[in-house]
């Protein structure tokens, strides 16, 4: 494209010498004229100045909130979880016997392991013939427990004894002891299901990320052989960074029969969680605040076009005192420079307190980079200027003559 | 101060116009020209030129000792800016600007430095009788007022020639008279006015009137 204002090199004495001053227009002029031109437009520049700050809104917030997601759900990730390998047998499948586990903690990088299983919603009272409260039950070794996290707040964990032997023996997590009213176990308190009495041998606050040892009664491991039983799983406790390796050989260190048959749980990974939360929803909101940038960017294009339009007979009259094809061009990209800026400066903060305000709501930390503090005035700016480009060559290519004649 | 010689201008068509052809004439410093002539005879294209807003196609035109189709673009401009001011039949008064800022427009192309351009532009306002309404927004002026805005800003940079097309053709009788006063009044020793005008008593005040037929400018006798 020729430039309406390329020229060649003047060469030769100037003809114009003690005659006529240089044409030029400073830059601060032209600035100061945009400035007042946006200014003395109120409404149209207030309309042009919106389109963009909606823009620039829409993508500052959408990078705010979801930096600000991903944060929270890195905060409120599990650090624990990240840690966490389970094993489980479906339906079907005799639940192993408990030296299993054993197999499982001779592995490279486990921590600790134990085995539980799944019973059904029992039945239970401190007596044969009072009032009953419903608990749901299940058995477990103690490392089954403790490997969850389980905390002991009275009395003891099961030992290896309870189960060889069939002892009559329970744990209750302590939302169950105190659905049946037991606040020590100094008596040695019983608790009777369907008649049967069972020795309350310690009390533990359940795990917050497992619901079998919810106000649960919780028998020794080795009653998942028997009948009532289900889900049999082996949870393990690895070291740190070594959940992938364990949850590899896990399966077939605890049931060599048929390792593929087992559910092997790994902890989700961070950082594909992240990227997931980023990729995904960043995606379609950058996408959305594009668009609407695309669309402020026409709205800019739009109206500066039709003030060159309204504004022929300024264009003429400055062109005919001297201004050049270059300085009319300046001007007017200065003006939708102008407009685009205030759009990026006033999306910008709109664009924060969204962001603050959705993160807030939901208590998360407001995580802003101060890059995009900085990005959103100046894309803004180029926003502005990129959409000043085509309505500023057409007033710039306008013969003053034609721009000034009248009607 | 102005020299032409058979100077013409045809607009390229289709269809090719020939709006003026063969003009010769002079205006010297201190002379008032009217240029008269039936609509579409050529009188905007022959000020146009005059005025370095339109280049001819044949022909000399010297404006102030300086043989104008020897510049470029960019010495034109100079040239036009520096020497020549302009008045329409239009005030073309910047709506979003004040009087004193839309005075001050050719002196920002000038690249005068801007402590003078007020002083400068209140001088011209001063001299066309608005020094009261400096900070006026055009659309609280008159029809006449707004004219007078255009002149200041004509004469603002002190220029050599000042070229009206239709200055009072917007104007009703009393507000055309005190317009032409004040034009007659910015005649000086190294001035000259040159006005287009249909209005017979406009050109009445001339000293000379140069009339333009279906492109033909012939220079009358005062
Ligand atoms: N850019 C152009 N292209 C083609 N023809 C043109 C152009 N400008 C003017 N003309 C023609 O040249 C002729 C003279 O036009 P000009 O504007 O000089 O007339 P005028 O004497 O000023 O008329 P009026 O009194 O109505 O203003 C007209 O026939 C017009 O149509
Ligand atoms: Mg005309």
């Amino acid at each position: 494209m020729r430039l309406p204002w390329r020229r060649k090199k003047a060469a030769g004495p100037d003809p114009l010498a003690g005659l006529a001053r240089k044409v030029r227009t400073s830059p601060r002029d032209a600035l100061r004229q945009a400035a007042l031109a946006v200014k003395g437009r109120r409404l149209r520049s207030s309309l042009t100045i919106a389109g963009v700050a909606l823009g620039i809104a829409t993508a500052i917030g959408t990078l705010g909130i979801t930096a600000s997601a991903a944060g929270a759900v890195s905060d409120r990730f599990d650090a624990v979880k990240a840690t966490e390998v389970t094993a489980r047998f479906p339906e079907g499948i005799k639940a192993p016997a408990g030296d299993a586990a054993d197999n499982v903690r001779g592995l490279n990088g486990v921590d600790s392991a134990g085995l539980s299983c799944k019973g059904r919603e029992v039945e239970a009272g401190r007596n044969a013939y009072g009032r009953n409260v419903k608990l749901s039950s299940s058995a477990a070794q103690a490392e089954a427990m403790q490997t969850y996290r389980a905390e002991l707040t009275m009395g003891r964990w099961f030992d290896a004894g309870h189960g060889e032997r069939g002892d009559a023996v329970v744990m209750l997590d302590t939302a169950a002891a105190q659905a049946l009213g037991i606040k020590d176990l100094d008596a040695g308190p019983m608790v009777f299901i369907g008649g049967t009495p069972f020795l309350v041998v310690g009390v533990f606050s359940a795990p917050p990320s497992e619901t079998r040892f919810t106000r649960a009664i919780v028998f020794p491991y080795e009653r998942c052989l028997g009948s009532g039983f289900s889900s049999a799983e082996v949870i393990v406790r690895t070291d740190p960074g070594a959940a992938k390796q364990v949850a590899k050989e896990v399966a077939l260190a605890l049931y060599p029969q048929g390792p593929q048959r087992l559910t092997v749980t790994t902890p989700p990974d961070l950082e594909t969680f992240q990227k997931g939360v980023q990729s995904e929803t960043r995606a379609l909101f950058l996408g959305l605040a594009a668009i609407s940038l695309l669309i402020a960017a026409i709205g800019i294009s739009n109206t500066t076009y039709v003030a060159v339009l309204e504004r022929k007979p300024e264009i003429g009259l400055r062109r005919a005192t001297g201004a050049t094809r270059l300085g009319i061009t300046v001007q007017f990209l200065c003006e939708s420079g102008i407009l685009g800026l205030a759009g990026g400066l006033i999306g910008t903060i709109l664009g924060v307190d969204a962001t603050a305000a959705a993160a807030l709501s939901k208590d998360w930390l407001v995580v802003l980079d101060p890059l995009l503090l900085a990005g959103g005035p100046v894309l803004g700016l180029v926003v502005g200027t990129l959409a000043g480009i085509y309505p500023a060559l057409a007033a710039a290519r306008m013969h003053p003559v034609d721009a000034l004649r009248t009607a | 101060m102005i020299e032409l010689r058979e100077v013409g201008r045809t607009f390229a068509g289709p269809p090719e116009v020939t709006a003026l052809r063969d003009a010769t004439f002079g205006v010297d410093a201190g002379e008032i020209v009217a240029i008269v002539g039936p609509s579409g005879s050529g009188k905007s294209t022959l000020l146009n030129v005059l005025g370095l807003l339109d280049t001819p196609t044949t022909g000399t035109y010297h404006l102030a000792g300086v043989d104008t189709g020897s510049l470029k673009e960019r010495q034109r401009t100079a040239l036009r800016a520096s020497t020549l001011g302009f008045v329409f039949q239009a005030a073309h008064v910047i709506a979003h600007l004040d009087c004193l800022g839309n005075v001050t427009v050719p002196l920002e192309h000038l690249g005068i430095p801007r402590r003078e351009r007020a002083a400068m532009a209140e001088k011209a306002l001063l001299a066309v009788g608005l020094g009261h309404r400096l900070r006026a927004r055009p659309n609280t002026l008159s029809g006449g007022e707004r004219q007078r805005v255009a002149i200041a800003r004509a004469i603002v940079h002190e220029p050599k020639v000042l070229l009206c097309d239709e200055p009072t053709g917007n104007l009703d009788s009393e507000n055309t008279a005190s317009v032409l006063e004040l034009l007659e009044s910015l005649v000086s020793g190294d001035r000259a006015v040159v006005i287009v005008t249909h209005e017979s008593d406009v050109a009445d005040r001339a000293h000379r009137t140069v009339k333009v037929v279906d492109g033909v400018a012939a220079a009358l006798a005062a």
